[in-house]
């Protein structure tokens, strides 16, 4: 996977696929975090205040993109690639 | 009133400074007293209007966030009086602060949204700067602005830190004082650090800016600190600040350099970073453009403090105090509640106009008298300070190599009597025979 940077987001690249999509704002601050290592708790803490949103909401939001994310292979366990 | 002309003493000749005429020439004495029919047929075209304190309702170039006062370090010259723990930002009082930004900017037509991070040192409350980070993002994207974000940081901190911070600022003001030795006399021992992160931001997509504090030990090599820094690190730009003495530098037997030791050494580090494709800066000599304030002090700038204070100046609101400067102007509530009385916007764009040392001096719209809380404060002393002989020194070179008389520039700073004569004159205004002085 590679990802750059852009004004209104983030560009997610598949290398292995040649998937590319463009991640607008809130879910582009989840990718930052979570690929900042950042624990789920803390992701969903920031969430409330970058996205105005609940606590459950902004849970919610994580689950959905995350699960989103794995579906489309730019995200995977650790286990499921035998890591 | 005709607008006014300023005359400096180099060797043998007078330069000739019409600020508000854009007129810079090398005189004679002959011609100093009595304009020839050229000047003053190029003084009498019509001037720029005198840079004024603003008028109408308030207009913030961008919006400053102060996350934390706490720090990671503990600078021998810090007068902050930062500790490692200290009052965070909450996280919807910052968004609520990029959210009244935002709409600020888009109402007034702007490109761009602009947040700049203070402390302290802003990364000691991470999240609140991730949170703003994003939010700022996410709100110029909801109204076709560009973010633009800037930080200054001691940058003591992890790699993935520096990678966020090089992916998400366009503009990092590093704080790196030089060599190993004086970067870690100055700043806690934290030379490999900083080192570390330079490194990680010149391979990043930001703009480096580093901040070197010029003290005694380090003013003599401030030309090899640029080579140096250029050959490892690529920032930017470097910009030099000599240290403001505090009783943490005294005890540390830190002291300011020497303002004609520091004028001469700006210069040749300016050399150096001209042959090197990039700026030195010495931000109180900056003469392209008029200016009325130095810093975000009258020029509107609102500046968000972890209580929801809104200021017009990031330093310690003891520090204003002391000189008798209240530079508060409102407060903005976590639910987004901003107040910006009319009359607190009045009273620091009034503060920023008041300064009687300046009047006569030809940096007056250029250096615009420094810091308001430092050096050009109600009271201050009314004879030219350090500060005063450095940027006189140096802003008098800018003009002569503008002139294209760099060698006559380079014979100033090397020469401490002519230095001293064109930095200590009592008045800079002429007449030139146009008018009863």
């Amino acid at each position: 996977m590679s990802w750059a940077v852009e004004a209104r987001g983030v560009l997610l690249i598949n290398d292995a696929t040649g998937a590319v999509v463009t991640v607008g704002y809130p879910q582009a601050a989840i990718w930052e975090m979570l690929t900042g290592g950042e624990s789920n708790e803390r992701i969903a803490r920031k969430l409330c205040a970058i996205a105005s949103l609940e606590p459950e909401a902004a849970e919610a939001l994580m689950r959905e993109t995350v699960a989103a994310w794995r579906a489309a292979g730019f995200l995977a366990r650790e286990e499921d690639r035998g890591g | 009133m005709a607008p006014p002309v300023f005359a400096l003493p180099v060797f043998d000749k007078w330069l000739l400074y019409a600020p508000l005429n854009g007129v810079t020439a090398l005189v004679n004495r002959a011609a100093l007293e009595d304009f020839p029919e050229e000047l003053r047929a190029a003084l009498g075209e019509q001037p720029e209007p005198e840079p004024q304190p603003r008028q109408g309702a308030i207009c913030p170039q961008f919006l400053g966030i102060v996350p934390t006062r706490a720090c990671n370090l503990s600078c021998a010259y810090c007068g902050f009086g930062a500790t490692p723990r200290g009052q965070e930002m909450e996280l919807r009082l910052a968004a609520a602060g990029v959210d009244w930004m935002a709409e600020f900017a888009a109402r007034s037509g702007r490109r761009t949204l602009d947040v700049h991070f203070f402390g302290g040192e802003p990364f000691a409350a991470p999240d609140v700067v991730d949170a703003a980070v994003h939010r700022t993002r996410a709100a110029a994207a909801a109204r076709d602005l560009l973010p633009h974000l800037e930080v200054a940081t001691n940058g003591v901190f992890s790699e993935a830190r520096a990678r966020f911070v090089g992916d998400y600022f366009d503009i990092v003001v590093l704080s790196f004082d030089g060599f190993r030795a004086a970067h870690d006399r100055h700043r806690s021992g934290s030379f490999d650090q900083v080192a570390a992160t330079a490194r990680a931001l010149s391979a990043a997509p930001s703009g480096v800016c580093f901040r070197v504090c010029v003290g005694e030990d380090n003013v003599e090599q401030l030309a090899e600190t640029v080579d140096w820094f250029v050959e490892e690190f690529r920032p930017t730009s470097i910009d030099f600040e000599t240290l403001q003495p505090t009783p943490q530098s005294d005890r540390a037997g830190l002291r300011a350099p020497d303002p004609y030791v520091f004028a001469a050494h700006f210069r040749k580090a300016a050399r150096a970073a001209d042959g090197h494709g990039i700026d030195a800066i010495y931000a109180a000599a900056v003469t392209e453009g008029l200016r009325f304030s130095f810093c975000p002090v009258g020029n509107d700038s609102l500046i968000l403090h972890p209580d929801g204070r809104i200021s017009a100046c990031y330093l310690l609101e003891r520090d204003w105090q002391a000189r008798g400067l209240d530079l508060n102007l409102g407060r903005l509530g976590s639910c987004g509640e901003m107040e910006l009385p009319e009359e607190d916007v009045r009273r620091v764009r009034e503060l920023a106009a008041s300064k009687p040392r300046c009047r006569t001096c030809f940096c007056r719209w250029s250096c615009a008298g420094g810091c308001h809380v430092n050096h050009s404060y109600p009271g201050c002393a009314a004879r030219f300070d350090d500060f005063c002989i450095q940027t006189r020194v140096i802003t008098a070179c800018a003009l002569l190599d503008g002139l294209g008389l760099e060698s006559m520039a380079d014979g100033l700073v090397a020469d401490a009597a002519e230095m001293r004569r064109l930095a200590l004159r009592q008045t800079d205004v002429v007449d030139g025979g146009r008018r009863c002085a």
